[in-house]
C-alpha cells in the first residue's frame, strides 16, 4: 500500500525531468536557427517569390515568429501528438517515430539479451570472487575482469568477430540473420520482420524454427560484446559489496546460529550485497545505450544505434534529435523502474 | 548568572514527502542554569534531547524559541523571570536583546565563542587527523583571535602539561594517541582560550574506566584551577553522580527534575528519576523499578507529562489520550474478555478524549474497566460509559501538563504529584 | 569437576599491516554447568577475542598459536591450530572448514549474542524468519512433530487434554505424559505456551487449546513431515524441499511467537512479521537472546549485550537474563567492560588484562576483596552513586604487538617487582575457587 504512494510520489517527480529533457532536445533543434528547420520542408529548387511565400507561410505554421519558450510549448505538443520530425537516411526515410517502431524492438532484443547475460554470468562470478578471495580464481576473475572494463568496446568487438566469427566460424557477425533463409519468407521484406519487428520472435510465431535458430545466432556476438563491457562492473561492485557485506555482524550472527557456509553466502549476504549493485545497473543501461551504437554499427545491426549513426554521417537533424530524445526517456524510466525495484528488495528504504 | 536558558525550544524539520512530515521536538520549554564554576550535570536517556541543549547552550544551534542568556546579572535575571510570570513581554525583551546569545552577530559573537566551548564524546573523529597536536589546540586561539600564532604555539605547551601530557606530545599526530590521550588533547583545546563556560558532551563514553578516571579527575581539577562553569552531558548517572554540583534530569526533550546532586540521587522525587537511579546496575538502595517500554518518538511524543505511558506512578490526569485508551481497551477486549467484542467490530478512538466501543454494550465496558483499573493504570482516565453511535462510549478526562514545582531547597520536579493545589 | 566448556591456554594474534598483535596470552577459562561467568576487562584485554574464539568465529587474520577449546570432548579450534606457517589464504581456508564442522554445534549447542543490537539482525529478512530459521536448521522434527500433532489430534483428544491440563493446573510432567500416551507429541508446549499467556482470558484459553486440532495438510506436505519426524532429515528433493520448508518455516514463525512472548515481547505476532528496523534497540536484543536461546543451548555466550542500550533498558535485559538463569538450565558466559552490570548477574568473575586471566574468583570475592592490583585498581576507578573519590589507573595499557616481559601489567603496577619484569606469574590459589595470577599472593 505504501509502496503505490510512492511510486505515485516518484511518478510525480518525474515531471520536471521530462519538461527538462524535452526542453534540451528543443533547445537543441533551435540551436541552427529557423533556417536549419525551414531547410527541412522547403524544396531547395525553390526561389525568388515563390520561396520567400513558402517560407513566411511555413514560419507561421511552425510558429517559428513567436517568441522561443512559446515555440516550445507548440514544439511540445507536436512531441505528444507522436510528430516527432522526419529523418532521411539511407536505411530509413520517414517520420521519426516510424523509425524507432522498427529500430527500437531489434536494440531492446540485444539489450535485453545482453542484461541477462549480465545477470547471469555477473552475480555468481561476483559472489565466487568474493567468497573465494585472493584464491586463484578469484584473482584470475579480478584480472580478467579489470581487462575488459579497460578495453573500450570496439575492441572487443573486433576481438570477438576475429575469434569466433573468422577463425573459428562458430557465429554469424553480419546482420540479423542469413538473407538467403528470408527470402522468400511472406512475413519478412525489405529487412523487416512483421507483427513485432523482431525477427527472433516473428519467425517463432510464424513457427519457422530455421530462421529462428539462426536470427538467435545473430544475436549472440553483438549481446555478448554489449554485455561484456558492463559484466566487468558488475563483477566488481558486487565482489566489494559481497565482502562488505561479509564483514557485517549480521553474518556473524548468522554463522553463530549454524547456517551452513551455503547459504551465508546465498542468502544472508547475496540480497544485501545486491543492493548497490541494482543502483549500478541504472548507470549500466546508460553503458548498453552507448554500446549499442558502436555495436550495431560494427555488427551493421539495424537497431536505434545503427540508424543514430547513419543520422549523424549524414546531417539528418530530425534522426539526432529523435534518437536522443529516445535514449533519455529510456533513461529516465530505466531509473525509475530501478528506484521502484530497490525500495523493494530493501524493507529500510521509508516511502 | 553565566549561563541561563528560558523557555529553550528546538524542534527539527523533518523533510521528506510532498507536505513534510512534521518535526521531531528535540528539547521542548526548557529552564537551566550554570553558575561561574560550578559543574552541572544533565542525565537522560539517548533521544532525551541532552546534547542539542548543550548545542544550544553554546549557540551552536538556532532555537526555535527561548532565550539563551550568558552572562546575566543575578538582579536582571530575577527581574527577567518576574517579567515572564507576569508575562510582560516588554520588559523580557528588553533584557533578552542585551544578554541573550541568539541575538550576538559578527564583532560580538566572536568574542563570545572564545568565552564558551564544546568538548565531544568521540576522541576518534572530533580532532583532525592530518594535523598535529599542536595546531589542534592553537586553532581555536589564533582564530577567534584570542592570540597571535607564536604566542599560541608557546601556550600549547603550558596547556599540554595543565592537561597531563609531555610537551613532546605537540608534534604528535592524533592516530599516535590512546583514547584518553586524545581526550586530553580535546581538553586542551577547548580550555586552550580560557573559557567560563565549557560544555562536555558525554566526555568519557568512549574510554575504559581506567581512562575515565583519569579525565574526570582532570577536569575537577580544571574546574578549580580556571573556575570554569561546566555543563556534563552523560547518559551515566555514575558520573555525573562523581563530578556535578547540580543535576538536571532529562526525559523526552524535557527537564523533568533539577537540584542539587546530593538530594537527587539519595531522594530522587520524579518517578522517571526514582525509576533511572534505580536501573544502575550495582546500585543497592530501594527496590529496582523496572521501567516498560522505551523512550517515546520525539515526532509525536505522548501528550501531557511525556513520561506518563511508562510511568509506574501514574495518574487519571497524566496525558492519556483516546488512542492509548483505546489501544489498551482493544488488547483487553480481544484477550481477557474474549466475546465481548464481536467479531468485526473494533475500538475506535474519536478525537482525544472519546472512544466508541462498536457493538459493546456500556454496562458491560464499565465492568471491565472497573475490574481492569487498578492493574492498567490509563484506564483510570475514564470518566464516563453510556451507549451511543451502535455501540459503547467511552468519554475520558482532560489531562493536565506538568509545569515546574519547587519542592525541597533548590528543587523543581515536573510532576503532577508534586503539583501544591 | 565436569565443565560446561573449558578454554585452555588460548593464544591468539592479529596480523596486520601495522604489524602482528598479540591479544590473547594464554587464556585459561573454566565454564561450569549451569552457572553464569562473567568476563570482564578494558577494551583490548581479548574480553570479545575470547568469545569469538569460542564461537570459531574469528576473522582470517587471526593466528591461532596454541590453546585448546574444549566443548564435550572435543577441541573446537583443531583446524585453526592445525596450521604451522601462518598465512590469511592457508588461515581462510582452515576457518571454512572450522565453519563447516561448527555448523551443527552452533545456535544448538552453543551460541551467541552480540554487542550491536542495531547490526546483528540480516536488515532485509523479517525477525520472525530469523528465528525460525534456527529450528529449522537444527530441529526440524520439533517443528514436523508441532505441525504433526496438531494434523493428528481429533477435537476429542484436545478436549481431554485441557481436562488434564485443568485438573493438573498445567503441570508440565502430567500434559507430557497424557501427550505421549495418546501419541501427540509436540502437543504440549504448543498446550502448556497458551494457558500459561496471562494476555488472555480462560475462556480464550480453552477455545484455543481446544483448537489444537484437526489441522489440514496435503498428502505429499503429511509425508514429508513425517519422514523428517522419523529422523530422516530435511529431503534434498528440488520442489519437495521448498514445500517442506515453506511448512517448517511457517511452524517455526509459530514457535517464535510463543518463545518472544515469554521472553516478555509484547504483540509478539505482529513483531515476528517485522523487520529489525521497525524495533528499538531493546526490542532487537531481545530478538537476538531469543535466537540464541530458542534451541536451549548448553552454552550462550554474550558479548556486552547491554553496552549500546539505554539505563532503562538495559535494567529489562539484565532483568531477563537473571530470570533465564533461573529457567533454563544453560551456562551463560557474560562479557562486558562494566563490572558492575557482572555484578548483577554472574556466579563468578574473571578479569582479563593484556589477554591473559589475572584474577577469577567468586563474584562477591573479586569485587569485595580483590587480589590482584590491576582488579583492585580498576574497581577504585569506577564511578558510583554514593560519589566517592576515584582514581585512575596511571599509564597506559601495553603495546600488545610488543607485550612486556614477565607481568603484562608491570609498567602499570605499583607492586612491580624485578620478578614481574622477567617471569610471568602463574595462577596462584588465595582460596576456595578463587585464583590470582600475582607474583604477591605466591611465591615471592
Amino acid at each position: 500500500m505504501r509502496l503505490w504512494i510512492y511510486i505515485a510520489r516518484r511518478l510525480l517527480i518525474l515531471i520536471p525531468t521530462l519538461v527538462g529533457l524535452t526542453f534540451i532536445v528543443f533547445a537543441l533543434t533551435h540551436a541552427g536557427g529557423n533556417n536549419l528547420i525551414l531547410a527541412e520542408y522547403i524544396n531547395p529548387r525553390l526561389s525568388g517569390p515563390a520561396r520567400e511565400e513558402a517560407v513566411a507561410k511555413l514560419t507561421a505554421e511552425l510558429h517559428l515568429n513567436q517568441p522561443i519558450y512559446v515555440q516550445y510549448f507548440y514544439w511540445l505538443a507536436e512531441v505528444l501528438k507522436g510528430n516527432w520530425g522526419y529523418t532521411n537516411t539511407p536505411i530509413f526515410s520517414g517520420s521519426v517515430t516510424q523509425a524507432i517502431a522498427l529500430f527500437m524492438p531489434n536494440t531492446l532484443s540485444i539489450s535485453l539479451f545482453a542484461a541477462l547475460l549480465i545477470w547471469v554470468i555477473g552475480i555468481p562470478l561476483g559472489v565466487f570472487s568474493a567468497v573465494n578471495r585472493d584464491s586463484v580464481g578469484d584473482n584470475a576473475v579480478r584480472v580478467t575482469s579489470f581487462g575488459l572494463y579497460s578495453m573500450p568496446i570496439y575492441l572487443i568487438a573486433v576481438a570477438l568477430i576475429l575469434a569466433l566469427g573468422v577463425y573459428l566460424k562458430v557465429l554469424p557477425f553480419a546482420g540479423v540473420v542469413n538473407p538467403l533463409l528470408v527470402s522468400n519468407v511472406p512475413w519478412y521484406h525489405n529487412g523487416i520482420s512483421y507483427p513485432t519487428h523482431i525477427l527472433l520472435i516473428d519467425a517463432i510465431i510464424h513457427g519457422d524454427w530455421v530462421v529462428a535458430g539462426n536470427a538467435f545466432l545473430h544475436m549472440i556476438l553483438p549481446s555478448l560484446t554489449l554485455a561484456l563491457g558492463v559484466l566487468a562492473g558488475v563483477i566488481r561492485i558486487l565482489r566489494a559489496s559481497m565482502l562488505e557485506v561479509l564483514d557485517q555482524d549480521y553474518i556473524k550472527l548468522a554463522r553463530a546460529k549454524g547456517v551452513p557456509e551455503r547459504a551465508v553466502y546465498n542468502l544472508h549476504a547475496r540480497r544485501n550485497a545486491i543492493l548497490p549493485t541494482v543502483t549500478f545497473f541504472g548507470y549500466t543501461v546508460a553503458g548498453l545505450l552507448g554500446g549499442a551504437v558502436v555495436v550495431e554499427e560494427v555488427f551493421n545491426y539495424p537497431g536505434i544505434g545503427y540508424w543514430t549513426t547513419q543520422a549523424l554521417l549524414n546531417n539528418d537533424v530530425g534522426g539526432i534529435l529523435g534518437s536522443t530524445l529516445v535514449f533519455g526517456l529510456i533513461l529516465i524510466f530505466t531509473s525509475l523502474i530501478l528506484d521502484i525495484v530497490y525500495a523493494f528488495l530493501d524493507p529500510r528504504i521509508k516511502y | 548568572m553565566l549561563i541561563a536558558a528560558r523557555n529553550l525550544t528546538k524542534f527539527f524539520e523533518l523533510r521528506g514527502g510532498l507536505t513534510g512530515k512534521g518535526a521531531v521536538q528535540a528539547v521542548s520549554d526548557v529552564d537551566v542554569e550554570v553558575r561561574e564554576g560550578e559543574i552541572v550535570g544533565v542525565v537522560g536517556e539517548s533521544g532525551s534531547g541532552k546534547s542539542t541543549l548543550g548545542r544550544l547552550l553554546l549557540g551552536l544551534i538556532a532555537p526555535t524559541s527561548g532565550e539563551v542568556l550568558f552572562d546575566i546579572p543575578e538582579e536582571l535575571l530575577q527581574k527577567y523571570d518576574e517579567a515572564r510570570s507576569a508575562n510582560d513581554k516588554k520588559t523580557m525583551e528588553e533584557i533578552a536583546s542585551k544578554y541573550s546569545i541568539t541575538r550576538k552577530s559578527g564583532r560580538e559573537l566572536r568574542a563570545l565563542r572564545r568565552r564558551m566551548n564544546m568538548m565531544f564524546q568521540d576522541p576518534y573523529s572530533s580532532l583532525n587527523p592530518r594535523w598535529r597536536v599542536e595546531d589542534i589546540i592553537m586553532e581555536p586561539m589564533v582564530s577567534t583571535g584570542y592570540l597571535t600564532g607564536n604566542e599560541a604555539r608557546k601556550r600549547v605547551r603550558e596547556l599540554l602539561e595543565e592537561v597531563g601530557l609531555p610537551r613532546e606530545f605537540a608534534y604528535r599526530y592524533p592516530h599516535e594517541l590512546s583514547g584518553g590521550q586524545r581526550q586530553r588533547v580535546a581538553l586542551a583545546r577547548s580550555i586552550s582560550t580560557l573559557p567560563s563556560f565549557l560544555v562536555l558532551d558525554e566526555p568519557t563514553s568512549a574510554l575504559d574506566v581506567s581512562a575515565q578516571a583519569q579525565i574526570l579527575q582532570l577536569l575537577k581539577r580544571i574546574r578549580e584551577r580556571f573556575r570554569i562553569g561546566l555543563l556534563l552531558i552523560t547518559h551515566n548517572i555514575a558520573v555525573v553522580s562523581y563530578m556535578s554540583d547540580r543535576i538536571y534530569v532529562m526525559y523526552a526533550g524535557k527537564v523533568v527534575e533539577g537540584g542539587p546532586k546530593t538530594s537527587i540521587i539519595s531522594k530522587p522525587q520524579h518517578p522517571y528519576t526514582v525509576a533511572l537511579i534505580s536501573a544502575v546496575p550495582g546500585n543497592s538502595r530501594g527496590p529496582r523499578v523496572i521501567l516498560r517500554g522505551e523512550p517515546p518518538n520525539l515526532v509525536d511524543p505522548p501528550k501531557g507529562c511525556h513520561f506518563h505511558p511508562r510511568c509506574p506512578m501514574v495518574m487519571d490526569n497524566c496525558g492519556w489520550t483516546a488512542k492509548e485508551v483505546a489501544e489498551e481497551l482493544e488488547f483487553l477486549l480481544r484477550g481477557r474478555y474474549y466475546g465481548m467484542l464481536k467479531e468485526g467490530s473494533k475500538v475506535v478512538p474519536q478525537g482525544e478524549l472519546e472512544i466508541l466501543v462498536e457493538g459493546a454494550k456500556a454496562e458491560e465496558v464499565r465492568k471491565v474497566i472497573e475490574e481492569e483499573k487498578e492493574e492498567v493504570k490509563s484506564l483510570r482516565s475514564i470518566y464516563e460509559v453510556r451507549e451511543g453511535n451502535g455501540g459503547a462510549l467511552v468519554k475520558l478526562m482532560r489531562y493536565d501538563i506538568p509545569g515546574m514545582y519547587r519542592t525541597d531547597e533548590g528543587r523543581e520536579v515536573s510532576c503532577l504529584i508534586y503539583r501544591k493545589t | 569437576m565436569e565443565y560446561a566448556l573449558s578454554v585452555k591456554d588460548l593464544r591468539v594474534s592479529f596480523y596486520t599491516r601495522r604489524g602482528v598483535f598479540k591479544a590473547l596470552n594464554g587464556v585459561n577459562l573454566e565454564l561450569r554447568r549451569g552457572e553464569v561467568l562473567g568476563v570482564a576487562g578494558e577494551s583490548g584485554s581479548g574480553k570479545s577475542t575470547t568469545g569469538l574464539a569460542i564461537m570459531g568465529l574469528l576473522p582470517r587474520n587471526a593466528k591461532v598459536s596454541s590453546g585448546s577449546v574444549l566443548f564435550d570432548g572435543r577441541d573446537l579450534l583443531a583446524p585453526l591450530t592445525s596450521i604451522r606457517k601462518f598465512s590469511t589464504g592457508r588461515n581462510e581456508s582452515a576457518i571454512r572448514k572450522l565453519h563447516r564442522e561448527l555448523a551443527p554445534i552452533r545456535g544448538k549447542r552453543i551460541s551467541m549474542v552480540f554487542q550491536e543490537p542495531m547490526t546483528s539482525l540480516n536488515p532485509v529478512l523479517q525477525v520472525g524468519y530469523q528465528i525460525a530459521e534456527t529450528l529449522v536448521i537444527h530441529n526440524p522434527s520439533l517443528l514436523a512433530s508441532r505441525k504433526l500433532a496438531r494434523v493428528r489430534a481429533t477435537r476429542e483428544d484436545t478436549t481431554a487434554l485441557l481436562k488434564v491440563i485443568k485438573e493438573n493446573e498445567g503441570s508440565e510432567t502430567a500434559v507430557r505424559e497424557f501427550v505421549e500416551s495418546r501419541h501427540l507429541k509436540g502437543l504440549e508446549e504448543q498446550a502448556l505456551f497458551i494457558w500459561r499467556r496471562n494476555d488472555i482470558n480462560e475462556l480464550r484459553k480453552e477455545r484455543l487449546i481446544l483448537d489444537l486440532c484437526c489441522e489440514k495438510v496435503g498428502s505429499t506436505t503429511k509425508r514429508l513431515l513425517e519422514s523428517l519426524e522419523g529422523g530422516m532429515g530435511i529431503t534434498k528433493a528440488p520442489v519437495l524441499s521448498r514445500l517442506l520448508r515453506r511448512v517448517l518455516f511457517k511452524e517455526g514463525y509459530r514457535k517464535a511467537v510463543e518463545f518472544l512472548s515469554t521472553l516478555g515481547v509484547p504483540n509478539p505476532e505482529k513483531v515476528v512479521q517485522m523487520y529489525p528496523h521497525e524495533l528499538s534497540g531493546g526490542m532487537r536484543q531481545r530478538i537476538v537472546i531469543a535466537i540464541a536461546l530458542i534451541n536451549n543451548p548448553d552454552v550462550v555466550i554474550m558479548d556486552e549485550p547491554t553496552s549500546a542500550v539505554d539505563v532503562t533498558v538495559q535494567a529489562q535485559i539484565l532483568e531477563l537474563v537473571k530470570d533465564l538463569k533461573r529457567r533454563v538450565n544453560s551456562s551463560f558466559i557474560f562479557i562486558s567492560h562494566d563490572l558492575s552490570v557482572l555484578g548483577e548477574v554472574s556466579d563468578r568473575i574473571a578479569i582479563m588484562y593484556g589477554g591473559r586471566v589475572v584474577e577469577v574468583g567468586p563474584k562477591e570475592i573479586v569485587l569485595k576483596a580483590p587480589r590482584h592490583p590491576y582488579t583492585t585498581m580498576l574497581i577504585n576507578a569506577i564511578p558510583t552513586l554514593d560519589g566517592r573519590e576515584i582514581r585512575g589507573i596511571e599509564g597506559e595499557a601495553p603495546d600488545m604487538r610488543n607485550p612486556p616481559p614477565g607481568c603484562i601489567f608491570n609498567n602499570r603496577c605499583p607492586f612491580a617487582m624485578d620478578k614481574c619484569r622477567k617471569e610471568e606469574p602463574p595462577s596462584y590459589k588465595v582460596s576456595e575457587d578463587h585464583y590470582v595470577a600475582c607474583f604477591l599472593q605466591g611465591g615471592k
